[in-house]
């Protein structure tokens, strides 16, 4: 997708998919089939290529269609847009408002009394947001147990590595201190996500899932490298990919 | 007529009675309830009061995360935190087509005392400039309860700016509140001397102004805008077309507000705008009379600037 529309955002989507698929299709009720939905709010939206590929994976976008991404008259547009992609529950793009829509769609369910979840997907970059920090404030003051956040903690932003762009530690004091639970997981492991998110479950606050991800994940000359937190494919680099992701 | 209203004054009891006939209806507050008068509607439904604190960016993400489960969420502020300080947040509920509702108060020099860090002069440059965002500005008590349902009825994402300066109610009653389209206030005939333009509390200060001017001899009609946006642009350039000169007064910065949008409109057709509101400065701290004197935004004021443009 990313080589198709000569842009996006490779490192933050490889990063956030096995979280993603997870979410989507392991574990919540996102089935086109499903009579009752969960919510996933994408707040680090830069990461439609992840997005994308799940929704073509549980049959809401053709395939063909996911190289449609980024080009001019596409329902995949850069950042995920209801109104052009109904399969897109949530319109979300600037990094800090995810988290606040999300609390405001756990505290509608809630008083609606419904049993529906909330799956919030965050970035580093989110967290350094300061309204991220006031929907942090306000899920906890609100008790909103139906709600989830996935800490994408890929320790890269587009400058550079976190602790040194703007440190964010520590990150399980900081969140707890808030009133959520939190556990730390491995991002890219499918059964500890799935635990993590069993967990979540049985828990009476909001939760915090810190998500300990790589940028680039499979891809060895993206992994750890900021520069492909938005870089074009070449074929070449597409190829090379490919291969090591076992898709060629 | 003689009697002064400050229209914030009907807020809490005016969403009350909304919330009566919608379920649905939410109001999120962020800690200034007591001075935006919503006690009524806190007292009569606190499980629909959502305190947020002060912390507006979050309350307006709230406001559109409640739209998607299916709640009707009201964000009541003053003008600067509910404009300005979530503006990106406001831009981004706008582009998801998110019908939230902003009700916001003390705009312009109404706040006068508190000094120029919090008198909101921008807030209808900021707003309009929001592709889909209604703007909605009732010049009197009467016309804000209409305008406020108004609002609370449409699908769209709309901001209501509702005035603290208090004024006579210039109409007894107002059934509906017409969003798009402007009212003649003053009608000074076929062919008249000045157009004057207002919204909120100027629309009083027009009116004044008009009746003034024509015991001098000179002939006014009074139009109050009412909407922002979508501006009556029919009723402006009819109504221009037969008056010398169009004058605009307003509560707030003579750059891209009311004025800025009325001349974009009359520019269009070849015609010529006074706009008068604060020059291009932030206020400073006097009662809001005081303030409006010092830029010439009283009677006398608007008086010698129509008479200097004549």
């Amino acid at each position: 997708m990313v080589h198709a529309a000569g842009a996006g955002h490779p490192g933050g989507s490889l990063s956030a998919i096995d979280l993603l698929h997870s979410v989507m299709v392991g574990w919540g009720r996102f089935q086109m089939e499903a009579s009752t939905r969960d919510w996933l709010v994408l707040a680090k939206g830069h990461a439609t290529p992840a997005l994308y590929t799940t929704l073509a994976e549980l049959g809401y976008i053709a395939e063909d269609e996911l190289l449609t991404y980024r080009q001019f008259g596409s329902r995949l547009q850069g950042h995920p847009d209801r109104k052009r992609l109904p399969a897109v529950q949530v319109t979300t793009g600037h990094l800090g408002h995810g988290l606040s829509i999300a609390s405001g769609i756990a505290l509608g369910e809630k008083m609606a009394r419904s049993e529906v979840n909330i799956y919030a997907i965050l970035g580093d970059g989110d967290l350094h947001e300061g309204q991220t920090w006031e929907a942090v404030m306000s899920s906890s003051h609100y008790d909103l147990d139906n709600l989830v956040a996935l800490l994408d903690l890929n320790q890269l932003t587009q400058h550079g590595p976190v602790e040194k762009v703007m440190s964010v530690d520590p990150l399980k004091d900081k969140w707890q201190a808030f009133g959520w639970a939190t556990r730390e997981i491995n991002g890219h492991d499918y059964e500890e996500i799935l635990t993590g998110l069993r967990w979540t479950s049985s828990q009476d606050r909001p939760c915090a899932l810190l998500c300990h991800t790589v940028k680039g994940k499979g891809v060895s000359f993206m992994e750890g490298d900021p520069l492909w937190h938005s870089t074009h494919l070449s074929e070449e680099t597409l190829n090379q990919a490919l291969q090591e992701l076992g898709e060629s | 007529m003689s009697e002064l209203h400050a229209p914030r004054e009907i807020l809490g009891e005016t969403l009350a009675q909304a919330a009566e006939k919608d379920p649905k209806l939410v109001v999120l507050d962020a800690d200034l309830g007591r001075s935006t008068r919503l006690t009524p509607f806190e007292e009569r439904y606190p499980e629909r009061y959502l305190q947020m604190g002060v912390a507006e960016q979050n309350a307006v993400g709230v406001a559109s995360g409640l739209i998607y489960a299916g709640f009707h969420p009201v964000f009541v502020t003053f003008t600067m935190f509910a404009i300005g300080l979530p503006w990106t947040q406001l831009r981004q509920t706008a582009y998801a087509s998110l019908p939230i509702k902003i009700i916001a108060t003390h705009p312009g020099f109404d706040i006068g005392p508190d000094g120029g860090t919090h008198q909101m002069l921008a807030d209808l440059a900021l707003s309009r400039v929001i592709p889909g965002l209604v703007v909605l500005s009732p010049c009197d008590t009467p016309e804000t309860v209409a305008a406020i349902s108004a609002a609370l009825e449409s699908e769209r994402t709309t901001y209501v700016r509702v005035g603290r300066q208090p004024v006579p109610d210039l109409h007894d009653q107002v059934e509906v509140f017409p969003i798009g389209e402007a009212e003649v206030l003053h009608d000074g005939g076929e062919e008249v001397d000045v157009l004057l333009v207002a919204d909120g509390s100027m629309a009083w200060t027009a009116l004044q102004s008009a009746l003034r001017l024509e015991k001098a001899g000179i002939g006014a009609t009074v139009v109050n805008v009412r909407t922002i946006k979508p501006l009556d642009k029919k009723t402006l350039v009819e109504l221009s077309g037969k008056a010398e000169v169009t004058v605009t007064i307003e509560n707030h910065s003579i750059l891209g507000g009311m004025g800025g949008a009325v001349a974009e409109v009359l520019g269009e057709q070849g015609g010529a705008v006074i706009r008068l509101g604060a020059p291009d400065v932030f206020g400073e701290t006097g009662t809001t009379d005081e303030l409006r004197a010092l830029y010439h935004l009283d009677v006398e004021g608007v008086l010698q600037s129509i008479k200097d443009a004549l």
